[in-house]
């Protein structure tokens, strides 16, 4: 049993401790997500995301990998579900509904400092079309295989991986030649 | 902390620029108290129904409301089955049941069979049956065959008789009426019209006689109306033919 079947058994067994754990493993990642995807949705998302997951932790059975497909699956729903409401309410306005974490468009070539942070590099995701930006995320952000991302879509695989390789040529269309070249990923205290 | 797998190296060959800003996207972050919604998340698994905690809470609660659930139940049925056997009004086989379980703890109950049938109803006897069924005059009918078996045996003597006119008519009623209706004899016949048999309708014999055990309705109308000879009526029809033979004299 590794470190994550333990935690994962403790969880389900009441301790929070562990419980901490898990929601740690996941929650930035679902953050972006949800943001990059939902803008002011995302935290509301996020807390339904994990009202489910607690709800049905105990039914739960899988790996690591398992873990995150399942979390982020609830996510993608839960997400949906809220943006379809703000529709129905019209309570948003459009402005609102840009992603609220990254420049405009015609500041990308102009940022190239604010490009090497983690929110100006999700908001530039976040400009590429739905279905790109979600594949782009679950497979090169979140990190999950294309199968896993498609049972989070609710798609085939071979439909995610079309999608984000179209999304990343997408992305280069949209990053500047001057200024991105040469320059590094970001270190931790850069992002942070 | 945890670490984030990045999908980066196994794409396809990425643009330095786009693998770069996907390494941004994916950064690790590090903190090192509670993350955003992590006390919402908390208090949500607080009060969750899942842990064998809250379940070995549950579960004994739920057995035992199940347990008294159950017993109430079982005494209700006891109960009941013991009043309605004692009132005899189990069906049959249930009543003879628990009249031989009870009897084997000195309980006395009605065994089954004494004023109930199968469906509770009261016990019919044979005679009841046959009187509901064929009237008063089925008591003496009793050993009469089935209606289906009768008929076929009118039907065959009909056929098969070698006897002619008036003897063949009389043969069929004997035989529809089990022997116990003579209506059909000669002497009837005589009386009736103080000649002999007329002998139109019995020519041919054997269609005549056919067409009388074609069914009993058939020939109970040909001796109502009292133009027919005894000896051409059959079954039930035959007694009319009798009684009316004296009215037409």
């Amino acid at each position: 049993m590794d470190e994550f079947e333990r935690r994962l058994a403790a969880a389900q067994a009441g301790d929070e401790v562990a419980f901490v754990h898990l929601f740690r493993s996941v929650q930035p990642t679902l953050v972006r997500y949800l943001a990059t995807l939902g803008g002011p949705l995302a935290e509301d998302a996020a807390a339904e995301t994990w009202v489910r997951v607690v709800r049905d932790l105990h039914r739960f059975r899988g790996d690591e990998a398992g873990w995150r497909s399942w979390v982020f699956t609830i996510g993608h729903a839960r997400l949906r579900d809220a943006q379809r409401y703000a529709v129905r309410e019209a309570f948003i306005a459009d402005t609102e509904l840009e992603p609220m974490l990254g420049p405009a468009a015609d500041d990308v070539e102009a940022s190239v400092e604010e490009l090497l942070s983690t929110e100006s590099a999700l908001a530039l995701i976040g400009r590429l079309p739905r279905d790109q930006a979600e594949a782009v995320l679950l497979r090169y952000v979140v990190g999950l295989g294309a199968p896993a991302a498609a049972r989070v879509l609710g798609k085939r695989p071979g439909a995610v991986r079309v999608a984000a390789h179209r999304g990343l040529r997408r992305l280069a269309t949209l990053l500047p030649s001057e200024g991105v070249t040469g320059l590094t990923a970001p270190s931790v205290a850069e992002v942070t | 902390m945890t670490k984030y797998t990045s999908r980066i190296s196994d794409g396809p060959a990425l643009d330095p620029r786009v693998r770069r800003l996907l390494a941004a996207a994916a950064a690790r972050v590090e903190t090192t108290g509670p993350l955003p919604g992590e006390d919402e998340a908390l208090a949500a698994f607080r009060i969750s129904p899942q842990g064998p905690r809250r379940n070995s809470m549950l579960s004994p609660l739920v057995s035992v409301k199940t347990a008294v659930a159950s017993a109430i139940g079982a005494g209700v049925l006891v109960t009941g089955g013991l009043g309605a056997a004692a009132a005899g009004v189990l069906p049959g086989p249930a009543q003879q049941t628990a009249s031989s379980v009870l009897e084997t703890v000195g309980i006395s109950v009605p065994a089954g069979g004494q004023g109930a049938d199968n469906n509770g109803r009261p016990e019919q006897t044979p005679g009841d049956a046959a009187d509901q069924t064929t009237g008063e005059g089925a008591d003496q009918n009793a050993d009469v065959p089935p209606a289906a078996d009768h008929g076929k045996q009118v039907s065959d003597t009909a056929k098969n008789t070698t006897g002619d006119g008036a003897d063949k008519g009389k043969e069929i009623a004997g035989v529809a009426s089990d022997g116990r209706v003579q209506s059909g004899n000669g002497d009837s016949a005589g009386d009736h019209n103080s000649a002999p048999p007329v002998p139109a309708p019995n020519t041919g014999g054997t269609g005549a006689a056919s067409d009388a055990t074609d069914g009993h309705d058939q020939s109970a109308g040909a001796a109502a109306d009292g133009t027919t000879t005894a000896g051409e009526s059959s079954g039930g029809a035959s007694t009319a033919g009798s009684s009316n033979a004296p009215d037409h004299n």
